[in-house]
């Protein structure tokens, strides 16, 4: 298991660190700005903010990376063929797929872990924090928190499951990262066809059913993805 | 066609059929390779010799028949029989970013049975730069770590699909004798599926043709080089030969020149000729494993 834990972050290795790369941006980039905007103006944006602010955006681009090494995780050995050397060895299929979800699962959940700890924890401890601020930087956490998730874990799911499926890792990718804007247009077109029936407003019914069906999705994409990964006879 | 069992089979296939759609890749194919021998497969592109080594290996599911290696059945225990054969293919696919090293180290977690030293000297053996990329080495070196790796196992089977495809003669000179060296250091049972016939006719005791699927023949090589011949035989005048001897492989008639390859030839052949037609002249020649392979197809394809 560990020589395959290893090929599996040699052969993501570029994406995993693309995803580091992407992790760590705004960290670098929100102090900065900060800090270039005090001088330039002698205004800052207190720490608790930013880092809050940094932790979202970092959030939000690991949406792009979980899609990524989900798109990657199968399809990537497989557009350069490098599958078809792996398959004549004898390893579990089982045993591959575990791997393969450690590596890209367990990526996403750290860079996940690291910024739920800054948002929750680091950023409304770091500095002076007003009573009104705290309760902004809450309600900001309380409301974008569930929606990074849920569409972080569509892509992913979806991504996955298109890397069993396909052999182009880019194609994978890009249908990950379109999904959730894919089932979000649908919603939006069925409270549309429902908007007389419903006492919903357009962006409450949305999220309710973006609440449901999104983890839904994602569950049943990446269980259909192992699947037909194990069922597979590669190449 | 003749096949001798003298010993358990190593590798079986029985009736085994591919289809892909409509088109038929291998049809009906029975072969079967006692242990100890060396069987060359041969036949033209396309014959289907690739998809029934993957079809042995468990890389392609059969729409029928069975195939063993060993007395496993790839279907229902891959990783088993990935253990104990070793496999070359025609293109070598090993990671691209890893160094030649790192793809040994990688392997060697696979088999319990991994040889380091035997892995170590056939490394130095072939003068592969263990410390290069995968995607650095020459074509030649590729198929040389291709077959470090399908032999540093200790395999009981070595399955080579045209392993020495656009290797310059050196190289495949080179890899042969890794090969040569692979079996004579102990009783293997060799597949070696090749486009080079001499190659083919060094390496194997036992041959097979296949053609569009189907065996045309599978035996001993020696016996299959003295027992085809092919016949030159002039006849008269307006004579037109129309039931040529029992064993035709492949005939062609011009002016008054009949030429026949035949198996098995006797006497009985010439007998045949001389008493059913004008025949002014008859001659026997040997044939060389590829006159013979090349009637085979040339055979097969006139009575298509």
């Amino acid at each position: 298991m560990k020589a395959l834990l290893w090929k599996d972050w040699r052969v993501n290795r570029v994406v995993l660190l693309a995803a580091a790369v992407g992790f760590l941006l705004p960290y670098f980039v929100g102090p900065f700005s900060n800090l270039a905007s005090y001088w330039r103006d002698g205004c800052y944006v207190v720490w608790s903010e930013l880092l809050t602010d940094c932790g979202f955006f970092s959030l939000a681009i690991s949406v792009l990376a979980v899609a990524f090494l989900g798109g990657n995780a199968i399809a990537g050995e497989r557009a350069d063929r490098s599958a078809e050397f792996f398959a004549y060895l004898p390893v579990q299929r089982a045993q591959s797929m575990a791997s393969r979800l450690i590596v890209v699962v367990g990526a996403g959940l750290l860079v996940w872990l690291i910024n739920l700890v800054v948002v929750y924890w680091v950023a409304p401890h770091v500095g002076y924090v007003s009573p009104t601020l705290a309760q902004q930087l809450a309600a900001l956490r309380h409301q974008t928190m569930p929606g990074i998730t849920l569409t972080a874990a569509l892509a992913f799911g979806t991504a996955w499951l298109c890397s069993s499926l396909l052999s182009s890792p880019s194609i994978a990718t890009a249908l990950g990262l379109v999904s959730p804007a894919l089932l979000f247009m649908v919603l939006a077109i069925i409270w549309d066809i429902v908007r007389g029936s419903t006492p919903w407003y357009e962006a409450e019914f949305i999220a309710f059913w973006y609440a449901i069906l999104a983890p839904a999705l994602a569950c049943l994409c990446l269980v259909t993805g192992c699947v037909h990964y194990l069922r597979r006879v590669e190449p | 066609m003749s096949t001798e069992p003298v010993s358990p089979c190593a590798i079986e296939l029985v009736g085994v059929t591919k289809r892909f759609g409509k088109q038929v890749a291998v049809q009906d194919l029975t072969l079967r390779i006692p242990a100890g021998r060396t069987l060359g497969l041969i036949g033209p592109n396309g014959a289907g010799k690739t998809t029934a080594i993957k079809m042995l290996m468990g890389l392609l599911p059969m729409t029928a028949g069975r195939a063993r290696v060993l007395g496993i059945d790839p279907a229902v225990k891959p990783v088993l029989l990935k253990r104990a054969v070793g496999y070359v293919p025609e293109m070598h696919f090993i990671y691209r970013a890893m160094r030649a090293a790192e793809v040994i180290g990688f392997c060697r977690t696979f088999y319990p049975t991994w040889n380091n030293p035997l892995c170590a000297e056939l490394a130095g053996r072939f003068e592969i730069d263990l410390h290069k990329k995968v995607k650095h080495l020459s074509k030649g070196s590729l198929a040389k770590l291709a077959l470090v790796l399908a032999l540093a196992h200790e395999p009981e089977v070595l399955i080579l699909d045209e392993p020495m495809t656009g290797l310059d003669p050196l190289a495949r000179e080179e890899f042969l004798e890794g090969v040569v060296h692979g079996l004579c250091d102990r009783s293997r049972t060799v597949l070696f599926s090749s486009h080079m016939l001499s190659d083919v006719q060094r390496m194997a005791d036992t041959i097979a043709i296949i053609h569009q699927g189907r065996l045309l023949v599978s035996c001993l090589t020696d016996d299959l080089l003295k027992t085809t011949k092919r016949i030159r035989a002039v006849v008269r005048d307006g004579c037109t030969p129309d039931q040529p001897p029992e064993g035709t492989i492949w005939q062609r008639f011009e002016r008054r020149e009949w030429l026949l390859t035949v198996r098995p030839f006797s006497p009985a052949t010439l007998e045949y000729l001389r008493g059913t037609y004008p025949v002014e002249n008859v001659e026997v020649q040997d044939l060389g494993l590829e006159d013979v392979f090349k009637d085979y197809i040339r055979g097969q394809k006139v009575q298509a």
